[in-house]
């Protein structure tokens, strides 16, 4: 896949450059880095005590499906899809929602108090290394 | 209605992966998935676990289970299945591995309505999978994710809780011969991706919510010489933001038999009931080929095109310039910072000629929107054998390759609004634990199974010449409706097989 880098101009209106392609941004976009092919990634750290952060669980995808946090961010996940699904961490138990409790229309939230690396999946379409995953960084 | 479910307490939970039985308490770390007693059994005649010095992994002769040869088993290596029940949900985390049933109608995987998929491949390019039935599976019978290179072929898929055979987010793929009813989504099911470099070919869906949904796919997309019927509607490829890579577009519906798919006693998700009735139904699609198709018998259209209206949408609508964005890339986007409230999705220059279309409640061919100027949506419609349009003289207002005779578009309009306040008088879903249907009977087997080499795929689908496919002949026992109303066509069941 050709990278292709987006900045933010001073502007604030978004603008594509890179390889001589020009990647078409929708009005009112964030920015975003180029990310790998499987996940939506943001590189921005995001929340912070008390703050939320929005992850939408499509049908397949957990969009960003990397994000990072700082310690206290609530991350809240949406199961925008027309699917159930569920969240079971990879490691660190604790946290996560079954498959009865995350059907279409559902959320779910979980505080992060701790730093570290929390990656997860969607079981039913997904195991720890492929298919619906995604990643939670937390730092300090 | 949306509930919210916090873990600032303590909690526990029990998940079924793929067989295996994962616990995870809330106060000690997680167990590593195992294989419990009971959860691989088969009632096939026992074996021994053993080695494959010849690429070949004989089940039960050599593993016991369908898991373990699949294990066991290297790029390129054949599982080869015995006849047999198998309890079994098989992952496929290896890459190029064929797994092949010696007869796809004793060979049966059944998930008993607790297992998931019977067979599940996640990330493992160019799995094979041939000759085998999966039943009773409460998402899907044969499920590819996020692949490079999948086959599906001669597979029967009965009574699955989602799809028969599905792949999503994968390229490069095909499903031929094979059969599929009793599911609530769809038979089958292509969807995220584009250019989706796949092929569906000579299968039969019938008795299912749709006979073939795709959610945001197209691109070198073809489905064809397959047959649709008896399902609440046909084929119903859609734009929607609940998956990544919108819109659907191009893809070449060309030389199907679709038919009677106003089936009210199938299994149903409320997509499937809101689509009841119709034949080929393109749902906020655009750029798509529908080309020779005898389509008969609906009550609402034979070929629609309507748009597709999503509430509460994740992402704005691309814009036509952005049509042409491989998923890939798209999948790098985050979405846009405001969000409407709904998002309708149009059907937009789709191309539908020389289909014979008849007996359509509604009308044969039509095409109808809300909110905007349907004259507008370049759409075009040459060539086809049929009765009514909706609007009155659709080939005349939008032909393909020349212009429109200017005529009336208001004229014998199609009300889609209609169709959504008649939705609560349809009949509702059935559970597919308890859907009933027409034993379809044994299905054709695949040439040689028991000594063909190995095909994974890995050479991309066979490659369709759109020119060379034909509108398929009527079928037997039914005669079609001409233009010129020489002859009537039945309701009787048609008795076409293509050669699944």
């Amino acid at each position: 896949m050709t990278a292709r880098r987006v900045t933010v101009a001073a502007s604030g209106a978004p603008s594509a450059s890179g390889d001589g392609a020009s990647v078409a941004i929708r009005p009112g976009r964030a920015a975003a880095e180029p990310a790998t092919a499987a996940t939506v990634e943001t590189g921005d750290t995001r929340g912070g005590a008390g703050q939320r952060v929005a992850v939408q669980s499509l049908d397949g995808t957990f969009r960003p499906g990397r994000i990072t946090v700082t310690t206290g961010t609530e991350v809240e996940w949406t199961n925008v899809g027309h699917q159930t699904h569920d969240i079971l961490p990879v490691e660190r138990s604790g946290w996560g929602v079954a498959e009865a409790d995350f059907g279409p229309g559902a959320t779910y939230a979980h505080t992060f108090d701790e730093p570290g690396t929390y990656d997860y999946y969607c079981t039913l379409h997904g195991t720890a290394h492929a298919g619906m995953i995604g990643t939670i960084i937390v730092t300090g | 209605m949306k509930r919210t479910t916090t873990t600032t307490a303590v909690l526990t939970m029990v998940t079924l992966i793929g067989g295996s039985a994962f616990t995870v308490a809330a106060t000690t770390e997680p167990t590593e998935p195992t294989e419990p007693a009971g959860s691989s059994a088969s009632t096939a005649p026992g074996g021994t676990a053993g080695g494959a010095d010849d690429g070949t992994l004989e089940v039960p002769a050599e593993y016991g289970t369908i898991q373990g040869a699949v294990d066991a088993a290297l790029p390129g290596d054949l599982v080869l299945v015995s006849p047999g029940t198998y309890y079994e949900a098989v992952d496929v985390t290896t890459d190029e591995v064929t797994i092949r049933g010696l007869d796809r109608n004793e060979v049966v995987l059944d998930g008993e309505f607790e297992l998931d998929n019977a067979v599940r491949v996640l990330g493992a390019s160019g799995i094979a999978v041939e000759n085998m039935t999966a039943q009773n599976y409460t998402t899907n019978g044969f499920f590819w994710t996020g692949v490079t290179g999948y086959r599906g072929s001669y597979l029967t898929a009965l009574h699955n809780g989602d799809y028969g055979l599905y792949a999503f987010d994968s390229v490069e793929g095909q499903f031929d011969h094979s059969y599929a009813a009793g599911s609530p989504d769809a038979g089958f099911y292509i969807g995220q991706c584009f250019e989706c470099d796949a092929v569906i070919t000579d299968v039969v869906s019938e008795y299912n919510g749709l006979g073939y949904s795709g959610t945001n796919s197209g691109g070198d997309l073809f489905i064809v010489n397959s047959r649709f019927n008896n399902n609440r509607a046909g084929i119903v490829p859609n734009s929607g933001s609940y998956e990544l890579c919108y819109p659907e577009r191009q893809t070449t519906i060309a030389g199907n038999l679709v038919y009677d798919n106003n089936e009210g006693s199938t299994p149903a998700i409320d997509v499937a009931i809101l689509a009841m009735g119709n034949g080929i139904l393109v749902a906020g699609g655009v750029q798509n080929t529908i080309v020779r198709n005898r389509v008969w018998d609906h009550d609402k259209t034979g070929i629609g095109l309507v748009p597709f209206l999503e509430e509460d949408p994740t992402d704005d609508m691309p814009t036509p310039e952005e049509w042409d964005v491989p998923c890939a890339d798209q999948k790098n986007e985050a979405p846009a910072i405001e969000v409407p409230g709904a998002l309708l999705w149009q059907p937009q220059r789709n191309e539908v000629t020389d289909n014979v279309v008849t007996r359509s409640g509604t009308a044969d061919v039509a095409v109808s929107t809300v909110g905007t100027d349907v004259s507008t949506l370049g759409n075009c419609f040459s060539g086809n054998e049929l009765e009514t349009t909706s609007p009155t003289d659709l080939e005349g207002l939008a032909p393909c390759g020349a212009d429109g005779n200017g005529g009336d578009w208001t004229a014998g309009a199609f009300n889609v609004a209609e169709w959504l306040a008649e939705v609560d008088d349809r009949p509702p879903s059935v559970d597919y634990t308890e859907a009933t249907f027409p034993d379809p009977g044994p299905q054709h087997n695949m040439p040689d199974a028991p000594t063909a080499s190995p095909d994974p795929a890995v050479d991309g689908p066979d490659r369709i010449d759109l020119a060379s496919v034909q509108l398929p002949d009527a079928p037997d026992d039914v005669e079609s409706t001409t233009v010129a109303g020489t002859e009537s066509t039945s309701r009787d069941e048609a008795t076409a097989s293509t050669g699944s």
